[in-house]
């Protein structure tokens, strides 16, 4: 597989990424988000990643809002690969929550970088039995136009501008759809007593 | 029993729902309300990581990584805060026409009788134009002994509790941020409470004359303590999402309280966020309500 590096490589997308031209920004974060998900959610050295979604989207957050300061910007040398710039900026967030939040603090005065759940066997069988009921609603799914919509905008995160103009549809008929679905996830989840 | 840090209500459910629904518009600083709640609250950081997996296991995605539509959620979010895209429309139609005028000001001074329609006597300002409505607005009581009494003259008294009520006639704006100001003091949020987790503005209800509330009792600040004897400034900022912390202490910028003759200044640079803004000016006076009546 070539070795390849969409900032380092592309000198335009870096000049407007460095200058913090939001649509530089947009493709940067899209490109490169599986980079800081890894971070948090994988770890690094010994930490073993956060295992809470919570913890795990805050860090990517906040990995990206440093990467997304002029300074950091500024700094990136456009000669070794971004993901490997990233990453390291992402550790270095991850390390400063750490240190900052309590809830990580370990009492053995090591630096604390594990921290896993407590094993649940029972809670992790219901909950895999929830999913499993949950899913369905994805086969529920079937009209051609809802199901398109609910790949495209949901899974995949398509802009609602571009899945009007790709499927010939007006925005507002694409917003009625979203509406649409969002309303039936919500009864689908009261019906089955998860909401 | 009266705080100038009240316990609130946890907020994290409605962070989540409104997360979650494609029909809301998300933004920097509902992100950043939502993500500083969950830091401090381990029941909604739960309550997030059940609900996003649901979401996910729903649309049959990996469980492990936010969907493509949470994905959008928190790309919005940060590239509000890196990279602001231009300011909408109205704000070039409303803010001039703010910006002319010296402070919205609505003294809707409120008792335990219905909000009075405004009555021009109350007013200690001017409004913001012709094209500001007042269909939202601030009202303050004093508080002495669980007893309300109303503001009479433009004076609270220190050692008594501020009482804070919202009016709201429209559906938005309507998320309300209120903060005091006084020469010599740190600026007082009396809501959101970032001491309380609270990072951004919160919704208040339409109703009129509303005394804030949080978990379903209506909120005292004892004045002792946090303010001190002197002119106070009390400014609400509506508008219809969010409006972050950060959002404010930006707009204030390096507004010097100990250094300003002013305070009502805090509410001219408070316009900068684009709110509707109301704010009214009172006397607190040394003593107690108490001991000043016959």
């Amino acid at each position: 597989m070539a070795d390849t590096d969409l900032l380092r490589d592309d000198a335009k997308l870096r000049a407007a990424f460095k200058a913090g031209e939001r649509q530089a920004l947009s493709e940067v974060y899209r490109v490169y988000y599986s980079v800081a998900h890894n971070v948090a959610g994988r770890g690094f050295g010994n930490f073993r990643g956060f295992w809470n979604p919570a913890d795990r989207e805050d860090a990517v957050q906040a990995i990206f809002a440093a990467a997304f300061e002029p300074k950091a910007r500024d700094s990136y040398n456009g000669l070794d690969p971004y993901t490997a710039f990233l990453r390291g900026i992402g550790q270095n967030v991850v390390r400063r929550m750490l240190e900052r939040d309590a809830r990580f603090k370990r009492t053995d005065g090591q630096p604390e970088l594990e921290f896993r759940p407590p094993d649940d066997t029972e809670q992790d069988l219901i909950d895999a039995e929830t999913h499993t009921v949950v899913r369905r609603f994805r086969e529920s799914v079937s009209e051609p136009t809802e199901s398109a919509i609910l790949d495209r905008y949901f899974v995949e995160g398509e802009a609602e501008e571009k899945l009007a103009e790709g499927m010939g549809l007006t925005r507002y008929r694409v917003r009625k759809v979203i509406a649409l679905l969002d309303r039936r996830m919500r009864r689908f989840l009261k019906q089955h007593g998860l909401e | 029993m009266s705080s100038a840090n009240p316990t609130r209500a946890c907020e994290g459910a409605r962070h989540v729902d409104r997360y979650l629904d494609p029909t809301v518009r998300w933004t920097a600083a509902a992100d950043a309300a939502m993500r500083g709640h969950l830091r401090t609250c381990d029941r909604c950081r739960g309550d997030y990581g059940r609900r996003v997996t649901l979401h996910r296991a729903m649309l049959g995605a990996d469980l492990e990584m936010p969907s493509g539509f949470e994905r959008g959620r928190m790309e919005t979010a940060l590239l509000d805060a890196a990279a602001p895209a231009p300011a909408p429309w109205w704000r070039f139609a409303v803010l001039p026409a703010l910006a002319g005028a010296a402070v919205a000001v609505a003294l809707w001074v409120t008792n335990a009788v219905p909000l009075p329609t405004p009555d021009p006597a109350d007013y200690v300002g001017t409004r913001g134009g012709p094209s500001d409505e007042v269909t939202v607005g601030i009202g303050l009581s004093g508080v002495v002994a669980g007893r309300e009494y109303e503001v009479v003259e433009g004076a609270l008294y220190l050692d008594d509790a501020l009482r804070i009520t919202t009016s709201r006639e429209v559906d938005e704006p309507d998320h309300a941020f209120i903060m005091g100001f006084q020469n010599g003091v740190t600026p007082i949020f009396y809501w959101p409470d970032p001491d309380n987790g609270e990072l951004a503005s919160m919704v208040v209800p339409r109703e009129r004359s509303a005394a804030l509330r949080a978990a379903g009792e209506s909120i005292q600040f004892d004045l002792a303590g946090s303010h001190v004897a002197g002119r106070l400034v009390v400014v609400a900022l509506f508008t219809p999402e969010p409006l972050s912390v950060a959002a404010v202490q930006e707009a204030l910028g390096g507004f010097q309280m100990g250094e300003a003759d002013r305070p009502e200044l805090a509410a001219e640079r408070l316009q900068a966020t684009g709110a509707v803004v109301r704010s009214l000016s009172i006397d607190i006076l040394p003593g107690s309500r108490r001991d000043a009546s016959p």
